[in-house]
């Protein structure tokens, strides 16, 4: 199953960053803002000098030989503003060496886009300037598709719309298909496996069940109690021990990860201590929990 | 070189020839071609109705399609039109790296050289029409109004015939090569049309002063000197000057090395940097 691995490490926006996208998978990158997602996929596609580090993609290390594979778009697409949709996918088509005209009409059916192709491109929206970025990643057929937040700037339906198409990009066309995003409900909704970054660093890769089950069994639960009562709930869980703060939940509440205790006891402890519990409840470890417990809270936020 | 290198020049092709300076390229070249053919003309008019000495003036000045034709060269290689074809190069490498649409072509399966051989052919094309269109339009206007060339002159001169005048036009064909391939190597380390357009200033400026401090030296004596006053930038791109006289060979041949450098560099230095 070894079908496509790459490596990479350096630069400084991105330390060591060792990744391996299997044929077929639709994969997650990914990271909050600023993580560095857009100059691991620069490094990725040679568009920047890398420090160290290899790329392979379906066992090819030449460069100029690997993009023959790879479609991309790499953060707000690019286009020779003056000239329509259609002339800006030939020049594509042209420099890619494959794309015919039908493929052109092909790829700007699938994103939607085949009646306003003649316009000049300078006068899209936004969305559909990004929606032609992803036309144009799909033109030539390519076998790897690097997109890197190709839903920024489009609403909810266009979000949906893209997401579905990747899923049927990786099903039907069996493309494999890398992408970024720092929307977690994004990435959860349509990969089948996921890598968090974060400030340049892979933090946890796996299948996004894998991953959920890496948080080792612990429980979930968000308690609600008094703003007044933390600093003394704070010193009940510490005798307790197995309780690890984990940040906000919903409505204040306290998210926290429970190992080798149930939230019963932690409910009899809290009221044995004095404190009111508000409300008590238990989450399903999601990749969202992980998500937060590794990528790094801005300073301030417990 | 890629094999898809034809439709990679098709498409450079189709952007030079859309953007502004492309377009002010061929429109300014047919212009400069009128209006200096209709200048003379009317010069040439004054001239009918003057006399010197008690002579009339006619005849003294011999203004016929070649004259006018020699005169357009000079004016297509004075500011105007090298400036709009290193504005066309420019915004073809620099403007695309500042804009950032170079990076979606740097994406492809293509060498990065490459994507400047075909920027530079599709140059090459606009300098070719330019020239083109700078001639046919002096030659036939000037025809029109002045008359087919002065037959006895071009015996007694030998020289100054229509062929020739041909040659010079061609010439200034290879000037213009050199100044695309400046104005990409300025592209690939300066990364903006504005940057561009300053530093080939500062270059022309320099150029020119040791132009004249090597000619100084010369005159002074300094046998090197007189030597390398061919290697400025400005002199060699002069050679096209010879098609009334001789044309130099190691005039073409300093052009051609310069032009050769100044690609050599740009392709180089385009295999290393960064195009985010
Ligand atoms: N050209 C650059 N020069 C300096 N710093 C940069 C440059 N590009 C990116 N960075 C820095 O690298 C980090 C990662 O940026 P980026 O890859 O754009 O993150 P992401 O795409 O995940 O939002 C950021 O801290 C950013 O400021
Ligand atoms: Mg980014």
């Amino acid at each position: 199953m070894a079908g496509l691995c790459r490596r990479y490490g350096g630069r400084a926006a991105v330390h060591g960053l060792d990744l391996r996208v299997e044929r077929g998978d639709l994969y997650g990158f990914l990271g909050p803002n600023g993580a560095g997602k857009t100059t691991a996929i620069r490094a990725i596609l040679g568009l920047i000098q890398r420090d160290s580090g290899q790329v392979e993609v379906f066992g090819e290390r030449h460069p100029v030989r690997q993009r023959e594979e790879i479609g991309a778009l790499v953060e707000t697409p690019t286009f020779s503003e003056w000239l329509s949709g259609r002339n800006n996918l030939r020049i594509a088509a042209a420099y890619a060496g494959r794309g015919s005209e039908a493929d052109i009409d092909e790829a700007l059916e699938r994103v939607g886009l085949r009646e306003r192709a003649g316009e000049r491109v300078g006068g899209y929206s936004l969305g559909m300037k990004q929606r032609l970025g992803i036309a144009r990643a799909l033109l030539g057929k390519p076998r790897l598709l690097v997109l890197d937040e190709p839903t920024n700037g489009l609403d909810p339906r266009g979000m949906k719309e893209v997401r579905d198409l990747l899923k049927e990009l990786v099903r039907r066309d069996r493309l494999t298909v890398f992408v970024s995003s720092h929307l977690l409900a994004e990435v959860e909704a349509m990969c089948n496996r996921v890598g968090i970054l974060d400030r340049g660093q892979l933090k946890a890769e796996g299948s996004v069940a894998e991953l959920v089950k890496r948080l080792g069994g612990a429980t979930h639960v968000e308690v609600g109690v008094a703003t007044t009562d933390r600093p003394r709930a704070l010193g009940v869980f510490e005798k307790l021990g197995g309780v690890e703060a984990m940040g906000e939940g919903e409505d204040g509440r306290m998210l926290l990860s429970l190992r080798g205790l149930e939230p019963a006891a932690l409910n009899r402890a809290l009221v044995e201590g004095g404190i009111d519990v508000g409300a008590l409840v238990p989450r399903a470890g999601t990749l969202e929990e992980l998500f937060l417990s590794v990528t790094s809270s801005e300073p301030g936020v417990a | 070189m890629p094999r898809q290198f034809s439709s990679m020049v098709k498409v450079e092709l189709l952007k030079v020839f859309t953007r502004g300076s492309g377009i002010g390229t061929l429109v300014v070249s047919a212009l400069v071609a009128a209006f200096v053919t209709l200048l003379t003309w009317k010069v040439s008019g004054w001239q009918d109705g003057m006399s010197f000495n008690g002579q009339p003036v006619r005849g003294l000045f011999a203004f016929d399609v070649v004259t006018v034709g020699a005169w357009v060269l000079y004016a297509r290689s004075l500011v105007v039109i090298p400036f709009l074809l290193l504005l066309a190069t420019a915004s073809a490498v620099a403007g695309e790296h500042a804009d950032r649409t170079l990076r979606e072509l740097a994406v492809r399966p293509v060498p990065r050289w490459s994507i400047l051989a075909a920027k530079s052919v599709a140059l090459a094309v606009l300098s070719a029409c330019s020239v083109a269109i700078t001639f046919t339009v002096a030659i036939s206007l000037g025809w029109v109004l002045l008359g087919p060339p002065a037959i006895d002159q071009a015996i007694a001169e030998g020289d100054q015939s229509l062929a020739r005048l041909a040659l010079g036009y061609a010439a200034s064909f290879f000037s213009d090569l050199a100044l695309v391939a400046i104005g990409m190597a300025l592209s690939v380390f300066v990364r903006s049309v504005g940057g561009v357009v300053v530093s080939i200033i500062l270059l022309l400026i320099a150029d020119r002063v040791l132009w004249a401090i090597l000619a100084l030296a010369g005159f002074l004596g300094v046998e090197v000197a007189r030597d390398l006053v061919q290697w400025t930038l400005v002199a060699a791109m002069g050679c096209w000057k010879g098609w009334d006289g001789e044309f130099l060979p190691s005039q073409f041949a300093i052009v051609g090395l310069l032009t050769a450098l100044a690609w050599g560099v740009a392709g180089l230095r385009f295999g290393r940097v960064d195009v985010p």
